[in-house]
């Protein structure tokens, strides 16, 4: 006999435990002696992603195989099953429930549980998981039919991730989420409505990342986080109001993106250095008149972080000269002679409000880099430059352009790795589209203020 | 156990054909048969292995000193194996899954398997057949009496003339 079908049954059983579900079934054509060793396999792993017949052959497949392993009183080491039930399995759903209630009676706990585009009542869910107590990972990505998930007591829960199945409608409920706040390690909740108490200590979170979730942003203040390392909030327009104070000392990326600004200041970071990356999006009915205002507190109160801040400006959305003026007087207001540096600056808007937009933001901060979408380089190049070609400025550029003692560009091509230097002439016969431009600024070493990590 | 002497114990290992080999106890304890030896205290003297040949035994001896020098990293150790595992030919193979087997290691008998079974992923039952020199004692209808039970397999397989 060849080597190979000489083995043990125990090495063959365990040189198909590292096949593919349909890799060991298929060595069952081998030969006769190879007609049944895959039956007993230590582990299954089903996949309806490989499985290339009908959604309720796949499902009796699982159904018989398992029903088989537990009668037989098989041992088994793994399971592993990806199948998608959509709206028209909800009966499937309840064989879920079935499948996992036989594997706790064989003794397996599952570690990980992942539900994705699965039609699932709170009900359902609720005995799922209550089969699973041991569950380490719980994603429910895309599903439909829940309003409310309790995992208080999953007391091993280290990865959460949440996210509905469609986005919500402005009236709509959010499912609310109540979890286990020790244990986890990560959370990501897109449109739900996190609940937890005040002061909570989220001992072990290294990753907490909250995309248009509902929460009250008082209680999230009042709560620890001595592990966490990245903080994402994607602003909720609902909400149009943020108000936190982040206790994490290890903190080393924090990022916000939304329509609105928030006020977001951390606790003294101990050791690494924070960066920061703040996105907003200003539309016409969004953006309050004191928006630089806000912009600059939230600048000061990231003053330990090295911040990259994008700008964009709906199109339709023309600012008014006036009004970047009364920001810019409430500023001055409290007038410092040191600017705040802010690494990278992109920015996007209407080509008639780049100067006044400019105005603005260099009445507050100082950026290194400015990159822009599109082709609006000459405006800004322009805007920048007024002074060598000899045009008056206007009453706010008197702020910033005694300040800035050098401008260069920068372009990114198709087949050159990274940023290289251009001068004017080259960049207006430049005939390539699609290229990126970015300008790096020199203002003058008395009129920023640098950074000091400890 | 190790004497407390500091000086690493040394065990002496003879294969089915009468070769020896000096190892230090603490490699060699990898092996949970040659560790329940040791604790037993039967390994004064040569500690025969049966079932293992000695080019095999030597083999072994060589993944047992490599593995136990690496300090605990899994990622090492696994890079460690792979490599090991690299230039080994399928009889070599066979023969070191069974020594691994009998002398009850469990990450050599892992590697070593999972190497067996990359041979065959996603292949046909016709190339499985000819790589390892499997003969085909099916009847034609049995044959295909199988293959229609489980037809779902047989999708995304790499293309054989006698799939």
């Amino acid at each position: 006999m060849d080597r190979i079908s000489e083995l043990p049954q125990e090495i063959s059983q365990r040189i198909l435990y590292f096949l593919s579900q349909e890799d060991a079934v298929r060595t069952s054509v081998l030969s006769k002696l190879w007609r049944n060793i895959w039956c007993t396999r230590p582990n299954l792993d089903f996949s309806d992603n490989n499985f290339k017949g009908k959604k309720h052959e796949f499902i009796s497949l699982v159904n018989n195989t398992l029903q088989r392993y537990r009668d037989q009183k098989l041992c088994i080491e793994e399971f592993g099953l990806y199948v998608s039930l959509d709206d028209s399995d909800r009966k499937s759903i309840l064989l879920l429930e079935k499948w996992i209630r036989t594997l706790k009676s064989m003794g397996m706990h599952p570690k990980e549980v992942r539900l994705q585009k699965v039609y699932i009542e709170d009900e359902n869910f609720r005995i799922i998981i209550a089969s699973c107590p041991s569950v380490e990972t719980l994603f429910v990505r895309s599903c439909e039919g829940l309003r409310n998930i309790d995992a208080n007591n999953l007391v091993h829960l280290k990865e959460f991730c949440f996210s509905p199945y469609k986005m919500p409608s402005a009236e709509e409920e959010l499912c609310s989420i109540e979890i286990n706040p020790p244990s986890l390690k990560s959370i990501e909740i897109t449109y739900g409505n996190l609940r937890f108490e005040r002061g909570v200590d989220f001992c072990n979170l290294s990753e907490l990342h909250l995309t248009r979730a509902e929460l009250s942003w008082d209680n999230l203040s009042s709560c620890k986080f001595p592990s966490l390392e990245r903080l994402i909030i994607v602003g909720r327009l609902r909400s149009k109001e943020i108000n936190l104070f982040v206790d994490a000392p290890k903190i080393a990326n924090f990022a916000y993106s939304g329509d609105f600004i928030p006020s977001i200041s951390f606790a003294t970071t101990t050791s690494r250095e924070l960066i920061s990356v703040i996105g907003l999006t200003m539309h016409p009915n969004g953006a309050p008149s004191s928006w630089l205002h806000k912009l600059k507190e939230l600048l000061d109160s990231l003053s330990q972080s090295k911040v990259s801040l994008c700008i964009s400006i709906s199109r339709e959305y023309q600012m008014n000269e006036d009004i970047i003026q009364e920001n810019i007087n409430l500023i001055q207001e409290n007038c410092c002679d040191k600017y705040f540096v802010v690494e990278r600056l992109s920015l996007s808007c209407h080509l008639s409000s780049y100067s006044s937009l400019l105005n603005g933001v260099f009445s507050i901060f100082r950026p290194r880099k400015i990159s822009l979408f599109g082709l609006n380089w000459k405006t800004v190049w322009k805007i920048l430059m007024q002074r060598e070609s000899g045009e008056q400025g206007d009453q706010c550029r008197k702020f910033w352009e005694r300040d800035l003692e050098e401008v260069s560009m920068e372009i990114i091509e198709k087949n050159r790795e990274g940023w290289h230097s251009i001068n004017l002439s080259e960049l207006l016969n430049h005939r390539e589209i699609g290229s990126s431009i970015r300008f790096t600024l020199k203002w003058s070493n008395g009129a920023i203020s640098s950074l000091s990590f400890r | 156990m190790a004497a407390e002497t500091g000086t690493p114990t040394t065990l002496t290992l003879k294969s089915n054909d009468d070769e020896l080999f000096s190892v230090a106890e603490s490699a060699a304890i990898l092996s949970v048969t040659i560790r329940n030896m040791v604790e037993d205290g039967c390994a004064g003297g040569v500690i025969p292995l049966d079932n293992v040949d000695g080019k095999t035994l030597a083999s072994v001896i060589t993944y047992m000193n490599g593995i136990s020098a690496i300090p605990a990293d899994e990622e090492k150790k696994k890079s460690y194996r792979d490599k090991f595992l690299s230039d080994k030919d399928f009889e070599t193979l066979a023969d070191m899954v069974l020594a691994a087997n009998y002398l009850n290691m469990s990450c050599l008998m892992d590697a070593v398997s999972a190497k067996i079974a990359q041979v065959m992923e996603k292949k046909s039952v016709g190339w499985v057949r000819r790589k390892f020199g499997i003969e085909n004692d099916y009847t034609p209808e049995e044959e295909a009496a199988v293959k229609e039970e489980h037809k779902w397999t047989f999708e995304g397989v790499e293309t054989d003339d006698d799939n």
